[in-house]
């Protein structure tokens, strides 16, 4: 049971491991470029997740339920983190995008609108990395362990919370500035044609150098004339989303605007966010643990031996930029009180070692 | 009796205990110690073993049992003998005997300390205290505290070269030292004191009246001249005297207070040591203590100061 629960545990590791670099590649894929049907599998993929992180979610809750420990679960083993980053992106996020590239019609598009609205809880995606601390277990210092998760948490909760509220009030979100420039191209587009009586010179100048020659402008069509197409149809049903895209039809010109520079742009903000937070998390592995070690947990850790076990005597190594700090202040205690202490109570009981090494296997390798 | 068979199996069982992972690095001795504790804690499980199919089934118990403490001991002592002959005693020079107005054939006094380590090893204390010695030796506890405190010139070779009355340099102080050391383990030796020979005591058995004590030390000292003859008596009380509280040595045995807190050191030394992160190193864990405890172990305190810095400002 134990070897099926250790196997079912590092299962669950990969599958986070995998799903951190699905959502990277999920906005990478949208910076580089790549064909829509890549980026449908990445989404296909992350609603994968999704469902194995609410499944396990879900177990864990039943069986926690059972043994009347689900508060203790839910509360301060990090059952919140694997509820939020489980239910809410499969209802919300992944869930509503995989029906969205499977369907189309009215009913998707008012979809389309709800995952807008709710589309913050995308970010909820990047807490999954702190479920790997829960995974990995450091056999030496359980107090580091939890220590690291802990501040690791706080600063990756603080910066989610910072980005929900940010695009809550759009100063993230590059929708008003995609609305913003398309409302611009349709109100020129429109005064240029209220106010061209016919298709004069002027007319077709201004056309000709302005609105056609836009960099977003994929096709462009006048009385029935193609004057600009930079694309085929089959490029487009290839490369373009729903959102990546705008059809504009203002008498006598019907044009596609090209919308995926925005795309690009909000992709990039949140790789950056994806990165500030992978980043911080791996300094606060690489760097802080190893700071947290030295001036705490490795301390604690030799004096716990040195008071358990009567043949362990070694003395804290102790940092002298440090000793003012209540650890060290302690730990010169222990050196310079408990050991000689512990040492002269041993002398005087006259107390021998008298556990060997060697076990029964050693005997039994003859 | 054991036959030829027998015997090699026997070799070959305890060849393999004390080659195993768990042994390495130990001193011989050291390992004997670690056999037998095993043996001692789990009789049951070792008379299994000794009975099995692959050992001898059909021997009696207490015969395959002494045969093995036989063989263990043999090994052991030949292992040792045989470090002490090629390794640690090849290069000891005796220089330190022209202080003392004797000249010496070097070889002869080799074979002459061998000899008589021999005889000692046949005593289970004995072994078990010559683990320090040997550490002493392996691992150059000498050449490493000697060396620097002969450069910084501080306590320890004030005490080394004035007060011991000889002017010794260091390469002598060393030689000196590691000779002492193979010398001293005697103290651990029982010997009968009394006329019928049925008191038998030695340095450390506390029942021994004051009468009986200096007879003990004199039997000792005799023993010592017979084995190793031509010998300056002041050597062999050197050696004697390092089990001596350092109040009651003689202010010119200083040797004999240096090589109490070395080989102290030594019998608790640890060879194979994966260091926890935060903790010191052994050497400076060791002296810390024994200089917070110095009364206790009966050391000068001024000594094991010094040697405490050593380690510290070596890394030891």
């Amino acid at each position: 049971m134990k070897k099926t629960v250790a196997i079912l545990e590092n299962v669950i590791l990969g599958f986070i491991i995998l799903a951190v670099f699905q959502a990277f590649f999920e906005d990478f894929a949208v910076v580089q470029g790549w064909s829509l049907s890549i980026r449908k599998l990445i989404v296909f993929f992350g609603f994968l997740f999704d469902l194995v992180f609410s499944i396990e979610f879900l177990v864990r809750s039943i069986v926690m339920a059972k043994q009347k420990k689900f508060i203790r679960y839910f509360l301060f083993e990090r059952g919140w983190i694997d509820f939020f980053s489980s239910f809410p992106l499969l209802f919300f996020v992944s869930g509503p995008a995989v029906l969205l590239s499977a369907k189309s019609g009215n009913r998707i598009l008012n979809l389309l609108k709800i995952i807008k609205a709710i589309r913050v809880a995308k970010i909820l995606r990047l807490i999954r990395i702190l479920k790997i601390f829960g995974k990995i277990q450091n056999a030496q210092s359980k107090m580091a362990q939890r220590h690291i998760a802990e501040i690791s948490t706080t600063g990756v909760v603080a910066i989610i919370l910072v980005l929900i509220f940010s695009y809550s009030l759009n100063m993230l979100s590059v929708d008003s500035l995609k609305n913003n420039y398309v409302h611009q191209y349709e109100t020129l587009l429109s005064n240029t044609m209220r106010f061209a009586n016919e298709y004069d010179f002027q007319t077709k100048n201004f056309v000709d150098t302005v609105l056609v020659k836009t960099p977003e402008v994929l096709y462009f069509k006048m009385y029935g004339k193609t004057l600009y197409s930079s694309l085929k149809m089959k490029d487009f049903s290839e490369h373009f989303s729903k959102s990546e895209y705008k059809k504009i039809n203002i008498y006598p010109v019907n044009v596609i605007l090209d919308l995926r520079s925005f795309s690009k742009k909000q992709a990039q903000i949140n790789l950056a966010f994806f990165f500030a937070i992978v980043v911080m998390i791996l300094f606060y592995l690489l760097i802080y643990t190893r700071i947290f070690a030295q001036t705490i947990s490795d301390v604690v850790y030799v004096m716990l031996r040195g008071m358990r076990e009567d043949d362990y005597n070694y003395n804290v190594k102790l940092n002298p930029i440090f000793e003012e700090e209540e650890i060290f202040q302690l730990a010169k205690l222990y050196n310079e009180k408990f050991l000689p202490m512990k040492n002269k109570e041993l002398l005087l009981s006259k107390k021998k070692n008298t556990k060997s090494k060697l076990s029964l296997d050693d005997f039994m390798k003859f | 009796m054991a036959e030829q068979v027998d015997i090699k199996k026997m070799q070959d069982f305890v060849l393999s205990l004390l080659s195993s992972d768990k042994m390495q690095g130990l001193a011989p001795f050291a390992a004997e110690k670690q056999v037998l504790a095993f043996v001692k804690n789990n009789p049951q499980q070792f008379q299994s073993i000794l009975t099995s199919e692959k050992l001898y089934p059909s021997m009696p118990v207490q015969d395959s049992f002494n045969l093995f403490r036989k063989t263990l001991t043999q090994l052991v002592v030949h292992e040792t003998l045989s470090s002490l002959e090629n390794e640690f005693l090849a290069n000891l020079k005796f220089d330190f005997l022209l202080k003392y107005q004797q000249i010496y054939d070097e070889a002869t006094l080799r074979s002459l300390i061998l000899s008589f380590l021999k005889l000692l090893f046949n005593n289970a204390t004995v072994r078990d205290n010559f683990i320090s010695v040997y550490y002493l030796f392996k691992f150059n506890f000498f050449e490493k505290y000697i060396t620097k405190a002969y450069q910084r010139k501080e306590y320890i070779y004030n005490e080394l070269f004035k007060v011991s009355q000889h002017g010794f340099k260091q390469d002598e102080s060393l030689n000196l030292l590691k000779f002492l050391s193979c010398l001293r383990v005697i103290v651990f030796m029982p010997v009968p004191i009394d006329s019928s020979k049925k008191k038998i005591v030695n340095y450390f058995t506390e029942t021994v009246s004051p009468d009986e004590k200096k007879k003990y030390l004199q039997i000792v000292l005799n023993y010592l001249r017979q084995k190793i003859p031509n010998i300056d008596q002041t050597l062999f009380l050197l050696a004697i005297h390092s089990f001596l509280p350092a109040e009651k040595v003689k202010l010119e045995f200083s040797f004999s207070r240096v090589l109490s807190v070395l080989g102290l050191r030594a019998q608790e030394f640890v060879p194979v040591v994966k260091l926890d992160k935060g903790a010191d190193t052994p050497d400076k864990s060791w002296f810390n203590i024994a200089r917070k405890n110095y009364d206790l172990y009966g050391f000068d305190f001024k000594l094991v100061e010094e040697f405490f810095k050593i380690a510290a400002d070596e890394g030891w």
